[in-house]
């Protein structure tokens, strides 16, 4: 309760910093919903979003009902706004750790599959913390025989359970780390471990209490989804939003990639199409595997660049790739280069040039 | 001594020397042949199979010699000649071979010839449908979206396997690309897909002799090595299913993946005694 004058101040603060979070959750989501990439991360990212908004909006009707009460009688808003931050943090946990293993995996299979029993913690300790406010609020503290007795056993309950229920949270936060970290060598695409630093902004989030300064969780939360649109903004400047593949952008990062190893094998099938982009982008997507490197350049050109393809399945792959697309009436050439002695950026500019390689 | 090269046209005219899994081979891409004719009665004094092996890689092309016969050893000789036109003519760098029960006297004449010779333990490993399914891994439960090839339509076939030999060294199979659905046991191997999408294959051929051997097994993406399980889950009770329990099994342990899967489902298991050799040409 607000009884001195610098804990106003620290109570308008928090409510100031909370809507400073809520303007530029707004810019986010507003970025996502209106993005060309018509992606499924970008609906987690709104959903992320708007959970976050959700916790700072909670925290500001907390204050601002903490400033009109003013000492007086608990408020059942209060009871509210605690229970929103709970169950909206709850669910911001689950929608991270599925934003996660969608962006390290882009499959709907392996997160049915693989997240089968692995919510179990989750559910549990989300039963935990609903029972809890089942039973611990106004109207059976009133009815309660023993009102000391109850405020007392029902404290020590809650705030064991929303112990649980906050190392429960940080082990899925957690846990979504260390599936960046083991899938990163698997993962070709670059600077998924920028995900990384978003784990520390919600686990201090989550556990950062310092006397009132307690109620900014929201602005930690805010800080993650920042640094997750960075990497989603940074992701998506290599990618063409029509057809999935990466742009001619990527090829820096190809090169990078290469001149590490110059024993590294680089067979690259390109394609030149008159017919429709997207189409062909889907054909090839039907032969190629989903991570390998497929890019869509301008003029209706395409490059598939592997590490293991020799002269027998480049052969085939091409053979396959046309012939399916002559069933779809796309007129489609075809060409193929493997990397030699030459600098692995001479390669690759040959390739882009409009001329035939 | 008349040179006859052997072909999937005129393999059944050796049928009566010519193992008849080796034989079938014939139809595939990088196999080779040759028989050596006596030219007064026109009779097989000795023959041999081999296949190509890396042609179309940027490694040294290599031949592997599966099979060879002669009807005493003094026939060798020429048809070991005509052997060694071929394999420079098609650029082969070294040749090798690996052969359970091979004749004691054509490995001394091989040794003869340049081959280094000694006795192995195969990489083939014999097994029955017995002991698959009685193995802990058979009692186990595969899950839904491993299902039999016979289901699987050519399209999804041919896709599957490409997107798989997209991965390095995902097959040791040198024509696994051009190998038809159809030449795989359609009910004992299976696939997996993920997210409607084919990644992951347990192909198994049944030989003319009989014999069953794994010769594709590969899957991609995050959960890779469960599927493998599964898949060999799925192929081992649908093999109990449908094969008697003496049916045998060959597994060539041909890259450190299986030969791995192998030593852990079946410790101890050996592989069969076998002649092998190799020089360079």
């Amino acid at each position: 309760m607000p009884n001195t004058e610098f804990e106003l101040l620290t109570y308008n603060k928090n409510i100031f910093i909370n809507g400073a979070a809520l303007v530029v959750i707004l810019a986010m989501a507003i970025w996502a919903a209106t993005n060309k990439h018509k992606v499924r991360e970008m609906k987690m990212f709104i959903r992320m979003c708007v959970l976050t908004a959700g916790i700072a909006v909670a925290d500001v009707v907390y204050y601002m009902e903490i400033i009109r009460i003013d000492g007086g009688d608990a408020s059942t808003l209060i009871n509210i706004a605690w229970l929103l931050i709970d169950v909206c943090g709850f669910l911001l946990v689950g929608q991270w750790l599925l934003f996660v293993e969608y962006s390290l995996h882009q499959s709907n299979d392996v997160i049915k599959r693989d997240y089968k029993y692995i919510m179990i913690p989750f559910w549990i300790a989300v039963a935990l913390i609903v029972s809890n406010y089942l039973f611990y609020n106004d109207f059976f503290f009133n009815l309660a025989p023993n009102k000391e007795a109850f405020g007392l056993i029902g404290g020590v309950i809650t705030r064991v359970f929303q112990a649980v229920a906050k190392d429960v949270m940080a082990f899925y936060y957690i846990f979504a780390f260390y599936l960046v970290i083991k899938e990163k060598k698997r993962i070709k695409i670059p600077n998924y471990v920028v995900i990384s630093p978003t784990v520390i902004c919600f686990v201090v989030g989550m556990y950062y209490d310092k006397d009132y300064m307690h109620r900014v969780q929201s602005i930690f939360f805010t800080l993650g989804l920042f640094l997750i649109w960075f990497f989603m903004f940074r992701r998506f400047d290599y990618m063409d939003p029509e057809t999935g593949f990466f742009t001619e952008k990527y090829i820096k990062v190809l090169s990078k990639y290469y001149s590490k190893s110059a024993e590294r094998g680089c067979t690259v099938i390109r394609f030149i199409t008159k017919g429709d982009i997207k189409k062909t982008a889907d054909i090839i997507k039907e032969w190629v595997p989903d991570d390998a490197r497929s890019l869509v350049l301008d003029g209706g050109r395409f490059l598939v660049v592997s590490e293991s393809l020799d002269k027998a399945m480049v052969k085939q792959y091409m053979a396959l790739i046309k012939a399916q697309a002559a069933e779809e009436g796309i007129e489609l050439e075809a060409d193929s280069a493997m990397r030699t002695d030459e600098p692995i950026e001479e390669f690759f500019a040959k390739l882009v040039e409009k001329q035939g390689y | 001594m008349s040179i006859i090269e052997i072909d999937e046209d005129n393999i059944e005219e050796y049928a009566d020397i010519v193992d008849q899994d080796i034989a079938e081979n014939m139809e595939r891409t990088y196999f080779r042949g040759l028989a050596c004719h006596d030219p007064g009665d026109d009779s097989v004094k000795s023959a041999m199979i081999w296949e190509l092996q890396s042609v179309e890689k940027d490694t040294d092309t290599e031949s592997r010699i599966d099979w060879i016969y002669a009807d005493g050893i003094d026939n060798l000789e020429s048809l070991l000649e005509a052997y060694k036109e071929k394999v420079t003519e098609d650029e082969v760098k070294r040749s090798f071979f690996e052969i359970p029960s091979l004749d004691e006297q054509i490995g001394s004449a091989l040794g003869g010839c340049g081959f280094d010779v000694e006795s192995v333990e195969s990489r083939v490993v014999r097994l029955t449908v017995d002991e698959l399914a009685a193995n802990p891994l058979a009692k186990k439960k595969a899950p839904d979206f491993v299902q039999s090839i016979s289901g699987l339509d050519i399209k999804s076939y041919h896709q599957g396997v490409m997107k798989l030999l997209f991965q390095p060294d995902a097959c040791p199979l040198e024509d696994m690309c051009y190998i038809p659905k159809n030449w795989f046991d359609q009910d004992v191997s299976c696939y997996v897909t993920t997210d409607g999408k084919v990644n992951g294959f347990l192909l198994i051929h049944e030989f003319p002799s009989g014999i069953l051997m794994p010769l594709f097994l590969r899957a991609s993406g995050p959960d890779a090595s469960h599927h493998i399980a599964y898949m060999m889950i799925y192929s081992m009770q649908k093999a109990a299913e449908k094969y008697p329990g003496d049916r045998v099994v060959l597994v060539k342990r041909r890259a450190a993946n299986i030969e791995a899967i192998v030593n852990k489902l079946f410790p101890g298991k050996k592989g069969l005694p076998a002649t092998a050799g190799q020089r360079k040409e």
